[in-house]
């Protein structure tokens, strides 16, 4: 009984998998990811050293997120910004909400920013009536085609130039080349009319400094710059775990994310905010409103999922998980793509309609490896499991097997029947040793492999006869 | 939900009294020693980073060299208007510059500092050092003084880090010309901010 | 340690480490009572069920000296895994001390016994599938190339992102089969890559997947255990 979640499911995953441009398109960007990641990572002196370093101040910092947080809005307000702290996505929302009607914003430019599909803020503002222009190239071409994000930092990754060509082309209304630069030109010149006429921008946080309430953006396109210099009022949107101690530890947290994330040292730009323009600034907005979402992180806070919050939304675990490489982003149906999202989503949307996701992995620990914040992403994966065994989420059946399993594991002459009974029973099945098609769940198994079929006698009981034994050595 | 329920809650979670001491901010222990460069070597390698990234530096004797350098830039490849801020600007030039980055073809500005490891400029953008400048023209330009140029990330975060609560609204960390690979993964430049970004570093400052 | 596949379906691999490390030297026992360590329940949320398996296991090899696993990735459950299915006490403190002693078989080798010659023969064309458990959460990583090397007339042909996932992921092979057939068939292109005649392995698990997978897609690849290798090959 397949819920309409697994449908889709499988019905995504069948899609990606039989798309072989798709799959080879993957594979290679999977490997050139991979390869910048550990050339870039590589160049550091001692790579664990700042993993650890990353590891522990991101560990602090959300297991202080009371103090943090309480600091950070302070200095916020300190330096003359506003702070709205929102329990909930409707309360992130309203806030925004509130903003650009006191504002009559008729024109939103907005940066990447993850949080704010989360929460569902473009519907919400669009219903308002107002015009609201994604300007990180990638989200604005997913904005063009409807399309969800692919992933954490490529929104676009599954389409070719050639596709995206020929988006840009009908929004243009002529036929543009097929060359990269000439497209990024379309856009530059599609989007700074936007950039130059908005009312209100939008951004996300890539990290906030409680020591000085400083809002981090790290982009590489230059729209994050002009979206919170251009237009008169910046409104900032960040999940309350996004924080850090102070400027030194921003030091680990660039570099980690900058290297593991896409193998650069830096990014183009890091633009550090610390509240509205002063008076005497020639330029940059007038009012600054941050907004601090919970929708869900604060359940996750003193539970074994707490190392989830550590996550600095690289997408190494993306590039590095052979699952991602097969089914693709949107196979995870979540703003939060690969090995994160498969652990994120269910915990702040709840197992409902995700339970797949903690599935949809094979374990492989590629994911745990390459994070570098060392968020233990398979034994979340695992614990995931068993809360959706323990809530009854899984078929009653599969708890029987293991539960009979588990008491043959236990007394080795039942074992012992149970593998001559296997042994028997498959035999009249088997070719030469394998079966090619087996009966109920291991037909999933023969459905694209040979299964190998028990041994004559196991093991156990050749050891048991001395004929059979190896010979003794000295 | 006013600040402090939110707090509140947040607290019980994590099983701690509000307002309790915190132990120390972790930091990265090593025992490895990256060996330091200073001077020269420091230049170069800021040159030879910033270069990686597509960006283009290059070493003047004085002011009055790079001053020249940008009058025959803005002649040759960028004629218009020059944003630049009042504080940097030049007889020669005057008749060029202009307060609107929006229509100017080029852009100068001063770093507070630079960093060698990334080959990365610090705007310090206070009173004087408007943030559209070095962002909106399509093609900008630095006159960094050597002096300013240190070694690693860490140095610049720690002199920012001096300044206490003293920040500008904002500071902006640039790398080269503006990028990305969104469109099918082929790297292209100029998307959104400058395409073209050219460092002076003067020798004598 | 035999492990539950090595017990049923592969007593072959069993005979043939037994073989080697008698001929390193080495006394060997095989308590009966271990029968499979939990990994299928543990890794399919089925905590409670592992820990039945795992106390079991723990006593049936509670007067090892060592214990060698012949599969990584249960050696790995137990080094891992074990301690954190019981909760703080002595229970834990056995699961501990066992993981202590547990090793996968070419782990035992290199490491434990620093093997560094060995009387083997074995000419063919051969690759090795690294597994993700045995390279990850063992940190085995060339210690079974330098077995390979030294035995005589081998030619090693290393695997293409070897480090890549079969697509076995136990219950996951069956719960998401289109995803474990794709990266199966990822590792058997890898596989015919290298025109080897024989695929070295470290895990039956991982195996017994890309086996079944080779031999459905018709492709004439002996797939081989480490142990298989050595014991074939090895000169009295």
């Amino acid at each position: 009984m397949r819920s309409p979640e697994r449908e889709r499911f499988d019905a995504t995953v069948a899609r990606t998998i039989a798309d072989r441009r798709l799959q080879d398109w993957l594979a290679d960007f999977q490997a050139l990811a991979q390869e910048a990641h550990d050339d870039a990572l590589g160049e550091l002196d001692d790579v664990e050293a700042w993993r650890d370093a990353l590891s522990d101040v991101r560990a602090h910092t959300v297991a202080h997120l009371d103090h943090y947080l309480e600091q950070f809005a302070a200095n916020v307000e300190g330096h003359g910004g506003h702070v709205f702290l929102a329990a909930t996505a409707a309360d992130a929302r309203a806030y925004v909400r509130r903003v650009v009607r006191e504002k009559q914003a008729r024109l939103i430019v907005k940066g990447k920013s993850m949080v704010t599909a989360e929460i569902e803020l473009n519907p919400m503002l669009e219903a308002m009536g107002v015009e609201v222009v994604e300007t990180d190239l990638g989200e604005f071409i997913v904005q063009l085609t409807g399309e969800a994000p692919y992933h954490i930092i490529a929104p676009a990754l599954h389409m070719t130039l050639g596709q995206i060509r020929d988006l840009f082309s009908r929004e243009a209304g002529s036929e543009l080349p097929a060359d990269a630069d000439a497209l990024a030109a379309y856009a530059r010149r599609r989007l700074r009319e936007k950039f130059l006429a908005a009312d209100l921008g939008i951004s996300g946080v890539n990290f906030g400094i409680a020591s000085t309430g400083t809002v981090i953006l790290v982009t590489n396109e230059g729209n994050g710059r002009l979206s919170t210099t251009l237009p008169r009022t910046h409104v900032a949107v960040m999940g309350i775990e996004r924080l850090l101690p102070d400027w030194q530890s921003l030091d680990c947290a660039l570099t980690m994310l900058t290297r593991a994330g896409t193998g650069q040292r830096i990014s183009t730009y890091v633009s550090a905010i610390t509240g509205p323009r002063r008076e005497t600034d020639e330029d940059g907005p007038d009012e600054l409103h941050v907004v601090l979402v919970d929708n869900g992180r604060s359940r996750i806070l003193g539970t074994k999922y707490e190392p989830v919050l550590k996550c600095v939304r690289c997408g190494s675990c993306a590039d590095f998980c052979p699952v991602y490489g097969a089914i693709g982003g949107h196979a995870y149906d979540s703003v939060y793509t690969g090995p994160v999202g498969a652990v994120l989503t269910p915990l702040l949307d709840g197992l409902d309609g995700h339970v797949e996701l903690p599935y949809a992995s094979s374990l492989c620990g590629a994911c745990r490896d390459a994070c570098p914040a060392r968020v233990p992403l398979t034994d979340l994966l695992l614990e995931l499991r068993a809360d959706a065994v323990r809530s009854g989420r899984q078929p009653a059946s599969w708890r029987v097997g293991f539960r009979g399993y588990a008491a043959a594991t236990t007394r080795p002459s039942m074992w012992d029947a149970g593998v001559r009974a296997a042994a028997t029973l498959a035999r009249p099945f088997a070719r030469d040793g394998f079966v090619r098609s087996a009966p109920g769940v291991l037909g999933k198994w023969t459905a694209a492999r040979d299964l190998r079929a028990p041994a004559r006698r196991s093991f156990r009981r050749r050891w048991r006869d001395p004929s059979t034994q190896p010979g003794e050595r000295r | 939900m006013d600040r402090d329920a939110f707090l509140d809650r947040l607290a019980v979670r994590l099983r701690r009294r509000r307002g309790a001491p915190i132990p120390p901010v972790p930091r990265l222990r090593t025992a490895a020693v990256r060996p330091r460069a200073d001077g020269d070597l420091l230049v170069r390698r800021f040159i030879d980073r910033l270069r990686e990234q597509g960006g283009h530096a290059v070493v003047v004797a004085d002011r009055a060299e790079a001053q020249a350098a940008v009058a025959r830039l803005l002649d040759e490849q960028y004629p218009g208007s020059l944003a630049c801020p009042p504080a940097l600007r030049w007889p020669a030039i005057e008749a060029l510059s202009s307060e609107d980055p929006s229509t100017a073809a080029f852009g100068l500005s001063e770093p507070r500092w630079a960093i060698a490891e990334t080959g990365t400029v610090v705007l310090w953008h206070d009173s004087g050092q408007p943030r559209a400048t070095s962002l909106v023209p399509p093609a900008v330009g630095f006159f960094l003084p050597a002096s300013r140029i240190v070694e690693r990330l860490d140095d610049a975060l720690g002199r920012v880090t001096a300044a206490g609560q003293d920040v500008p609204a904002c500071i902006t960390f640039m790398t080269g010309p503006s990028r990305s690979m969104d469109i099918g993964y082929v790297p292209c430049v100029g998307v959104h901010g400058p395409g073209q970004t050219t460092v002076w570093i003067l020798a004598d400052e | 340690m035999i492990t539950c596949l090595g017990d049923a379906l592969y007593p072959a691999v069993g005979e043939s480490a037994v073989k080697v490390l008698r001929g390193l030297g080495v006394t060997l026992d095989f308590p009966a009572g271990q029968t499979c360590c939990g990994q299928p329940a543990f890794n399919s949320g089925y905590p409670d069920e592992a820990r039945h398996s795992a106390r079991a296991f723990i006593d049936a090899f509670a007067d090892s000296e060592y214990v060698v696993s012949v599969s990584g990735s249960c050696a790995a459950m137990v080094r891992h895994h074990y301690p954190g299915l019981f909760p703080e006490g002595p229970a834990r403190r056995r699961a501990e001390a066992l993981a202590a002693r547990t090793f996968e078989f070419s782990q035992f080798l290199v490491d434990v016994l620093r093997v560094d010659d060995l009387p083997i023969a074995y000419p063919a064309a051969a690759t090795m599938h690294h597994s993700c458990h045995t390279l990850r959460l063992l940190g085995v990583k060339d210690g079974p190339e330098r077995l390979l090397d030294m035995v005589d007339g081998l030619d090693y042909r290393p695997l293409p992102r070897a480090q890549d996932c079969c697509g076995f992921g136990g219950t996951f092979a069956v719960k998401m089969p289109m995803v474990s057939e794709a990266l199966v068939d990822r590792k058997v292109d890898h596989v015919l890559e290298t025109g080897a005649d024989v695929l070295v392995g470290l895990d039956m698990s991982c195996l017994m997947n890309i086996e079944g997978r080779l031999r459905r897609r018709g492709a004439r690849v002996a797939v081989k255990h480490l142990a298989e290798i050595l014991a074939a090959g090895w000169r009295e």
